[in-house]
């Protein structure tokens, strides 16, 4: 009994033994592929997320959204789950997702989170690091401003960054030439080749009116004189006599512009520019890279340049964040590494012209072929300034736009305009006051 | 008389069914309307940001009202809301009041005219912002159809004055078809009897519709204009979808002023006071219409 007894633990324990074994050996072969590749083996997730569901949150754009619908298939053959991914304007897409997040609801399981929206995200939003750690995921991989800037908010990565861009000027090479002008190294140039430029059917200056476009646009003519818009106690700058040159600045480029750029929202500019109506257009590269080197859907098919803006522009940046009401923080933290894998940064940049915000995507020298703006853009997206990200950005931002249209586009007086911001944004600034210090770095 | 007096007591028998079968409407109301509207009034007594669970709500007293009503923002889109309000409910009273009395007769012809006008009225308001989005750009179908007609290009989202004119056109191209619903069915009920005896008198058609018609219409006109100028007032997708409440605050509305406090900053406070100050005008105004409804009524 006794032997009989030995010899059936000996033989259960040599099974036991190879099949830990093989059992460590195929967890520790996974557990390195996890850690190299930044996405899991298909068969072992399979198993483990069958049959569940995740809804994603991104900006309507025809670009991160629809690079999510890309993979979502990939992603349920990977892991079993079905995506539901839900897309909204740029304009409602804050207060859809603040809404979510504030009253608990829990309808998504991932959102994209505009960089500036961290701060009054970050309560709501789980934290990351051991997620990260967990599958040695690589945040060294990112631009260093963009990996500082979007996802990282008091001490905590609350989101992976996903995508980034940096404004710049579209202009017409052949206009250019033409006109034996370089591109504009300064906003007064970019006034005096307007004038230059405005030739019948072209106009030599135009941005996108609408909506918060315009606050990029007067922010950069008002970082190009080197000033920050608030000192280190938030106290604001800009109601001086270089907040007044910026607007001034704008006003001069009015005339050159066509009528109706102020009601502009960003495909009415695209199609003015695509359809050869504009000599310089302020744009985001990543909504127009694609389709403007396309001679089907573009008449300025090779006959333009991307330059970055004379002044530091807006940075814009998003992360993938997943909101503390999630029941399925592993799912979701599985769509976020395959999203914002390398390889798939480097997809979504080639069909969609999403601005990746991986150094190695930038440098690839496939896509800097078919993107000979690359450079440009990434020593612009290094050179750009943050907006602010603490919670009363949506108030403050408001205020901005709103006030910047009554002066730019009307009458009102621009020392005045700009006084009666900086008093908005102290009192927002009084309900909660900042902790840190003020930087644009 | 004793037959009265035991219906009564059969009334009063039946008092506790009565009770039970108006009690779930009843809780239902105190639920969806009572409670929101006390908790609301309760709100605006804190300063209160939902978004930051750091900051405690605070008891304010009236502040919240003070501020409100000397918010520059606050006051400019009251007025946007009264002039977009009253310009295009008399707008829609007028041309409905017309259309109707055009439309207000029999045959299928007519029955087809009546379902094509409705069809603005079916639609979602976000889709019709989007739609005359479109029509109104620098470049769309009405810009095209005014520089044909040698009225030249109007710029409708950029200039002041032109993009409140826009949204309130919009809304009288979406809404009319409500007036001309009901004045339609009004004049259709209305008595054979006076028609024929100001024939008989010899009266104009003018004379007709001027003291038959019109005074006759008159209290379901002010029922019509009240249901429509309350729902006017509240105007909110199709402005944000046409104007954003732009440029700067020259369509800026009420509804889109409460929305932004309460569901963009969060300030549920100040959002909770604003919606009171509307609630009482809104109350205010309506007790106004109803009592010369039922002047009209009388006379």
């Amino acid at each position: 009994m006794t032997r009989k007894d030995n010899s059936r633990k000996t033989t259960f324990s040599r099974r036991t033994v190879v099949k830990g074994a093989s059992a460590v050996a195929g967890s520790a072969a996974l557990a390195g592929k996890m850690a190299s590749s930044t996405f899991a083996a298909p068969a072992i997730l399979g198993a483990r997320f069958q049959g569940e569901e995740l809804t994603v949150l991104y900006m309507e754009s025809g670009t991160y959204d629809e690079a999510a619908r890309l993979i979502a298939p990939e992603f349920q053959e990977a892991t079993g789950a079905t995506v539901n991914v839900v897309a909204f304007p740029y304009q409602n897409l804050h207060d859809n997702a603040a809404t979510d997040l504030v009253t608990q609801t829990g309808a998504y399981d991932v959102i994209d989170v505009a960089y500036q929206w961290d701060g009054e995200f970050s309560p709501f939003l789980s934290p990351l690091e051991d997620l990260i750690e967990r599958d040695g995921y690589d945040m060294s991989a990112f631009i260093p401003n963009v990996a500082a800037l979007s996802g990282f908010w008091d001490g905590q990565q609350n989101g992976i960054p996903n995508a980034n861009d940096a404004r710049g000027i579209v202009y017409r090479t052949d206009l250019f030439e033409e006109a034996g002008l370089e591109p504009p190294t300064t906003w007064q140039e970019y006034n005096d080749f307007a004038e230059i430029l405005t030739q019948g059917d072209v106009f030599g200056a135009s941005w996108v009116g609408l909506g918060e476009q315009l606050q990029g646009s007067w922010l950069s003519r008002y970082w190009e004189q080197d000033v920050p818009l608030c000192d280190v106690d938030w106290s604001p700058l800009f109601n001086s006599p270089e907040g007044v040159h910026a607007i001034e600045l704008l006003r001069q480029a009015l005339p050159f512009a066509p009528a109706g750029m102020p009601g502009w929202d960003i495909p009415t500019q695209k199609n003015a520019l695509l359809t050869g109506q504009l000599a310089q257009a302020e744009v985001w590269p990543s909504f127009i890279l694609a389709d403007a080197r396309d001679p089907e859907k573009s008449d300025i098919a090779g006959k333009w340049g991307l330059i970055p803006f004379p002044g530091p522009g807006e940075l814009s940046a998003w992360n993938l964040a997943i909101p503390g009401t999630s029941q399925k923080r592993d799912l979701a933290w599985e769509w976020i590494k395959m999203y914002t894998s390398p390889e798939n940064a480097k997809r979504f940049a080639l069909e969609f012209g999403v601005g990746s915000p991986q150094v190695a995507t930038w440098e690839d020298p496939e896509l800097v072929e078919q993107f000979p703006e690359y450079p440009t853009i990434l020593e612009a997206i290094k050179a750009s300034r943050p907006i602010w990200r603490i919670p009363q950005f949506p108030a403050a931002w408001d205020v901005l736009q709103k006030q910047l249209e009554l002066t730019v586009y009307q009458d009102a007086d621009a020392q005045e305009t700009l006084d009666h911001i900086a008093d908005e944004w102290n009192s927002l600034l009084e309900q909660d006051p900042p902790t840190t210090e003020y930087t644009e770095g | 008389m004793r037959t009265t007096h035991r219906s009564r007591l059969s009334r009063i028998g039946d008092m506790p069914t009565y009770i039970l079968f108006l009690v779930p409407a009843v809780v239902f109301l105190i639920m969806t309307t009572l409670y929101p509207l006390v908790y609301t009034f309760r709100l605006s007594f804190y300063d209160w940001f939902l978004n930051r669970p750091n900051l405690d709500p605070k008891w304010v007293g009236w502040d919240n009202y003070i501020e409100t009503l000397s918010d520059a923002v606050f006051r400019r889109s009251a007025l946007n809301t009264a002039i977009f309000g009253i310009g295009t409910v008399a707008a829609q009273l007028i041309i409905g009041l017309c259309l109707a009395l055009a439309v207000a007769r029999e045959g299928m012809g007519m029955r087809v005219v009546r379902s094509i006008l409705l069809i603005p009225m079916i639609m979602t308001p976000v889709v019709v912002g989007v739609l005359w989005r479109i029509l109104l750009s620098d470049n769309g179908l009405v810009n095209y159809l005014l520089d044909i007609t040698g009225i030249g290009t109007i710029l409708w989202f950029v200039d002041p004055k032109w993009a409140m004119i826009g949204v309130m056109l919009v809304d009288i191209w979406q809404w009319t078809p409500f007036v001309l619903i009901i004045l339609t069915a009004a004049i259709t009920a209305l008595p054979s009897d006076p028609y024929r005896a100001a024939q008989i008198d010899g009266a104009s058609r003018w004379q007709t519709f001027r003291y038959i018609t019109l005074p006759m219409l008159w209290p379901v006109i002010l029922v019509t204009g009240l249901l429509r100028f309350m729902d006017a007032i509240k105007v909110f997708d199709t402005i944000y979808v046409l104007t954003g409440g732009g440029p700067g605050y020259a369509t800026e509305m009420l509804s889109s002023y409460i929305y932004k406090e309460g569901l963009r900053y969060f300030d549920i406070g100040s959002a909770a006071s604003a919606s009171w100050i509307f609630l009482v005008v809104v109350v205010a105004l309506s007790l106004v219409v109803i009592r010369a409804r039922a002047r009209a009524a009388e006379s």
